[in-house]
């Protein structure tokens, strides 16, 4: 259990970083829930010239969900949508127990690799990082 | 009754001997007879029912017929022919709903309740959004219980339906159905009754009860997964449209048109699931052969149990203190139920959490997601006290003082 809820993880769920919507009208929304267990999580993002000046929290869930989401903020803030993509993708390959790159992503988030022995935990860590990635891939679009 | 010989029917408890299984709610342990009926059917008849003329499909088609007899008898229904097998509750609940659909219009009203499990009302918000039928969410009580004369005071001639639950697969109450029933027969209403979670755990007679029709399924009650029945009194199964149509149903058949064949085939349409009815029988006659007052004394007193213990742990909150059969329903202030359920998971403690397919029953206790530990003859003692000391490891785990 302990591998699973690592001191890091507990930090950012009592301590949430960046929760908390701005009142800003350009800033885009996305709303992703985890019909299976009720879980709902609102990401809040606002690029300036293709880099992602703000992002922000807000939603329900267990532990892994809401600590996720906080290290999902930390994890993205300032990078361009190319290089938030590939850092999310990097998230996806951790907590399935695959090999990621070190290098790209932010130590915090390499504290979910104990996800991997928990599948059943698996959508709710990535339940932010699927919203963040559905609103970058909106801003790519664009 | 030893707890041991019983126990010693589930070859899963033999298998994993350390779990504690509290979520036959979602689906019960299997029984050993039922198994083994599965597998005798797989390895010795393995053939269709009710075509062929050789000495194997007569067997299977003897057998698939025996549950028919079995099932009759264990909801004492007043012929053979009102049991319809179906894949489980949920396609049950949706043929007659799919029938319905072709009659109501936006003169009748649908009654149902907040307590219902998503496969009880979810086909009657579609009816009601297809026919523009009125749906009426009967009033509950403090304690989410339905309040009867509540519903009884809705009911009325615009009546058609009332869709409800026997037993509320979350808070564990036994719906008091005989006052609704009759009063919805005054206006020609039809009660139809999701007996899932009431088939494990109270005995069932629908002509006592005196309900129009009647849905469980088979793998609540110790038997096979992919099988449910659907009851329903005989001249209104004749006038259910059948939701499927094709192989084993049809009388004649022309390049444009069909006759259906008389009850139950005109609700049986293709190759039925023949193994998991065959081991639906002795499930079902394994409940028979119990003491069923003996069984619910005892998983009360468990259920009390684990109340009374869990309610001893700060910050836990148990939801059904007042449960009528073996479900309890909790929460931990402050503690998100799937990080309850992964402690409980670590140490063998088999739990359901989440919204437990009922999320309108969430939206009235205020929380979108709860812990579900259901009781059933296998448990003991040891598999309460385990839940309770790991709901409080977890409790300290996340929580200071």
């Amino acid at each position: 259990m302990k591998d699973l809820y690592r001191q890091v993880i507990m930090d950012h769920y009592k301590y949430p970083r960046n929760k908390g919507m701005n009142l800003d009208k350009d800033a885009l929304m996305i709303h992703l829930n985890n019909p299976s267990c009720g879980d709902e999580i609102t990401v809040q993002l606002k690029m300036n010239q293709g880099h992602i000046e703000s992002i922000k929290h807000e939603g329900t869930g267990c532990s892994i969900c809401c600590a996720s989401a906080s290290v999902m903020t930390q994890a993205l803030i300032t990078h361009s949508i190319d290089e938030s993509l590939t850092i999310i993708q990097q998230f996806y390959e951790l907590v399935k127990g695959m090999p990621y790159n070190t290098d790209i992503l932010y130590k915090d988030a390499q504290a979910f690799s104990g996800v991997k022995d928990f599948p059943a935990r698996i959508k709710c860590a990535t339940l932010a990082w699927k919203a963040a990635e559905k609103g970058l891939n909106t801003f790519k679009e664009e | 009754m030893n707890i041991k010989d019983l126990q010693a029917k589930f070859p899963a408890i033999l298998k994993y001997p350390k779990m504690s299984y509290l979520d036959s709610a979602a689906s019960s342990l299997k029984v050993q007879d039922a198994i083994d009926a599965v597998k005798h059917y797989y390895e010795d008849e393995g053939s269709n029912v009710g075509r062929g003329t050789y000495t194997m499909e007569m067997n299977a088609s003897a057998a698939y017929e025996a549950t028919r007899k079995e099932v009759q008898s264990f909801i004492h229904a007043a012929h053979e022919d009102e049991i319809i097998f179906t894949k489980g509750t949920t396609q049950s609940l949706n043929m007659i709903a799919y029938s319905y659909a072709h009659i109501l219009t936006k003169e009748d009203e649908i009654i149902t309740t907040e307590l219902e499990h998503h496969a009880s009302f979810l086909p009657w918000v579609r009816v009601s959004n297809e026919t523009g039928a009125t749906l009426i969410y009967a009033p509950l009580k403090e304690d989410l219980r339905i309040d009867v004369d509540g519903l009884i005071n809705k009911i009325h001639s615009k009546t058609k339906i009332i869709a409800i639950t026997m037993v509320s697969n979350v808070m564990g109450y036994v719906t008091p159905l005989q006052a609704i029933i009759k009063k919805a027969h005054e206006v020609g209403a039809i009660v139809i009754c999701d007996a899932a979670q009431a088939a494990p755990h109270i005995p069932i007679d629908v002509q006592r009860l005196d309900c129009d029709f009647l849905a469980f399924s088979g793998h609540k009650c110790f038997g096979p997964t992919g099988v449910g029945v659907l009851y329903g009194k005989r001249h209104l199964l004749q006038t259910l449209k059948p939701m499927e149509v094709g192989g084993g149903m049809v009388a004649e058949v022309t390049h444009t048109s069909f006759t259906t064949h008389e009850l139950p085939l005109a609700l049986e349409a293709g190759t039925p699931p023949i193994a998991q009815v065959i081991g639906l029988r002795p499930a079902l006659a394994f409940i028979k052969s119990l003491d069923q007052a003996w069984v619910h004394t005892y998983t009360m007193q468990l259920y009390d149990d684990a109340v009374k213990q869990l309610q001893s742990i700060k910050d836990v909150i148990v939801h059904n203190p007042t449960s009528d059969t073996p479900i309890v329903t909790f929460s931990v202030k402050g503690v998100h139920a799937h990080d309850i359920q992964s402690f409980l998971s670590e140490e063998d403690i088999a739990v359901r959490a989440g919204h437990h397919c009922a999320k309108l029953v969430g939206y009235k206790l205020g929380v979108n997601a709860t812990v579900r530990a259901s009781i059933h003859l296998y448990n003991e003692k040891k598999d309460i006290d385990a839940l309770v000391r790991v709901v409080k490891k977890a409790r300290d785990f996340f929580l200071e003082n």
